[in-house]
């Protein structure tokens, strides 16, 4: 994958023009002092222009939490790149409702029950000028354009802050949401352990805070290098700024749209 | 942007204060709890405040209010974090109105919870912790303060409003208190002078649901058991 070298606009796409993206996830320190291993799990693509990302969070309340979240993140991308390479016409909704049914069979596939894998699930597929996403339980996505920042998904609803939807659950559909934005030329999704810092929330509105998502975003827009970029964001992730505010494991994926429109 | 400034350095957090856990301590301050019951609760809240506050995660989201209900209905400390929570050194005296003080109590649980959300502030489900040796005086079985206090009680727990547990303190009437407390959960007997044990309980369940993450079932360790505070009568 390929970084852009943007100016420092709030984003641009590169200047190559081609789209890229980048996953990472950290265990939290409330995992590490109990001995766990991370149990979110991210994973990103580029297939031909389009920008595939995933981002998982394994519910702690079952033992295969992160496995399922895992395998979640590989099934929804392996089931995007083969939805991309068999079909010839579709719409980005078709593609992410493909991905996330390719992450709950690897589930059924795993187990007779499900729910033993609990995890929340969030793809993202982007083309051209557009994100479309699909979205079961927490975390979010936001979307960037020009000098705009928006949430393109929320974190679905629960009053309680330890409780959520996940992709396990017997009615999972009912608490799948599909949203498609256009314009966009990038966009960031991240698991509930990023919500406190990158979202506000008054009443049940949920805005993107500029202050944590702007930097993140130029630095993704400026940078060549991929690895570099990682560690740097693998730092982030596990610093103390971000674990003085949340226990939890961390992921965050950014999708960069190209500005070609194959 | 300078490129020499670590991300870290760089970034703001949007919500920096913890999710907190809202617990309201209804405690039956009334006449029959003189002597060593009021002395052994007062201590029990004061072990409390200092078992959450040792504790670093649990002293930054616990908030903690106490209504005593002895002769009058009074709200001792609304709530408050553990770091500004003065234990209060109640006195015992007066009628057992305990409806008037169950209805306070979720009162000042919602209107805390619609705080939360004005605020932003994320939120576990809170609960409410009655204690009391006797039995209401001033609401019996079928009268309109016996209904709409259980209603509230057994409606809040059936809307997943709050968590409410009962503790009967000898002699208390743990038929009436059966009555009131959710079907979901029957009320609890204390062992004779198990208040300090009940209050460790309480803590350490608290810093348990504080630290729980998303989808965490919190495993509440069992107060009836061998070792345990309580006691839950079958007949």
């Amino acid at each position: 994958m390929i970084a852009s070298t943007a100016p420092l606009t709030k984003l641009a796409p590169g200047r190559s023009g081609r789209p890229s993206a980048l996953a990472v996830s950290v265990a939290g320190p409330g995992h590490i002092v109990e001995g766990r291993e991370c149990e979110d799990a991210s994973g990103c693509d580029i297939v031909g222009s389009h920008v595939l990302v995933a981002v998982s969070d394994g519910l702690g309340s079952v033992p295969r939490g992160g496995e399922g979240a895992e395998l979640a993140v590989a099934a929804s991308l392996r089931a995007g790149r083969e939805f991309i390479a068999e079909t010839v016409l579709f719409d980005l909704d078709e593609l992410v409702w493909e991905m996330t049914i390719g992450a709950r069979r690897a589930l059924e596939a795993a187990t007779a029950d499900p729910r033993e894998l609990a995890c929340t699930l969030i793809v993202c597929a982007g083309h051209g000028t557009a994100v479309a996403t699909a979205h079961i339980g927490d975390g979010a996505v936001v979307g960037a354009h020009s000098e705009d920042l928006f949430v393109v998904s929320t974190p679905g609803h629960s009053e309680y802050v330890n409780e959520v939807e996940h992709l396990g659950q017997k009615n999972w559909l009912s608490a799948l949401r599909i949203s498609i934005r256009d314009p966009v030329s990038g966009f960031a999704a991240f698991t509930d352990g990023l919500q406190r810092a990158a979202l506000k929330r008054i009443e049940d509105r949920w805005t993107p805070f500029a202050g944590f998502l702007d930097p993140l975003f130029q630095h993704f827009t400026s940078r060549d290098d991929h690895e570099q970029l990682r560690k740097e964001i693998e730092r982030l992730l596990s610093g103390a700024r971000l674990s003085e505010h949340s226990e939890d494991d961390k992921s965050l994926a950014f999708g960069l749209l190209g500005d070609d429109r194959r | 942007m300078d490129m020499e400034t670590s991300l870290e350095e760089q970034i703001e957090i949007a919500n920096p204060q913890h999710p907190h856990c809202a617990t309201v301590l209804l405690v039956d301050t009334s006449g029959s709890m003189a002597g060593d019951k009021i002395r052994q609760l007062n201590d029990g809240i004061r072990f409390f405040r200092e078992d959450v506050a040792g504790d670093d995660l649990a002293r930054k989201r616990v908030e903690v209010a106490v209504v005593s209900f002895g002769g009058s209905v009074d709200v001792v400390q609304d709530f408050s974090s553990i770091d500004d929570f003065t234990p209060p050194e109640m006195q015992a005296d007066g009628g057992t109105p305990m409806g008037a003080a169950i209805l306070q109590g979720i009162d000042m649980l919602r209107t805390r919870k619609q705080a939360y959300k004005e605020m932003g502030t994320d939120y576990y489900r809170p609960w409410v912790f009655l204690i009391t040796d006797g039995e209401p005086t001033d609401m019996k079985a079928g009268d309109e303060l016996w209904s709409k206090v259980v209603e509230a009680v057994h409606g809040g727990e059936r809307d997943r409003e709050f968590l409410f547990f009962a503790v009967g303190v000898e002699p208390a009437d743990m038929g009436v208190l059966a009555k009131i407390a959710p079907p979901e959960r029957s009320p609890l007997q204390l062992r004779p002078g198990r208040f300090a044990e009940m209050f460790a309980w309480l803590s350490k369940s608290q810093r348990q649901v504080s630290a729980s993450r998303v989808g965490d079932h919190v495993p509440l360790v069992d107060p009836t058991g061998p070792e345990g505070w309580a006691e839950i009568e079958t007949i």
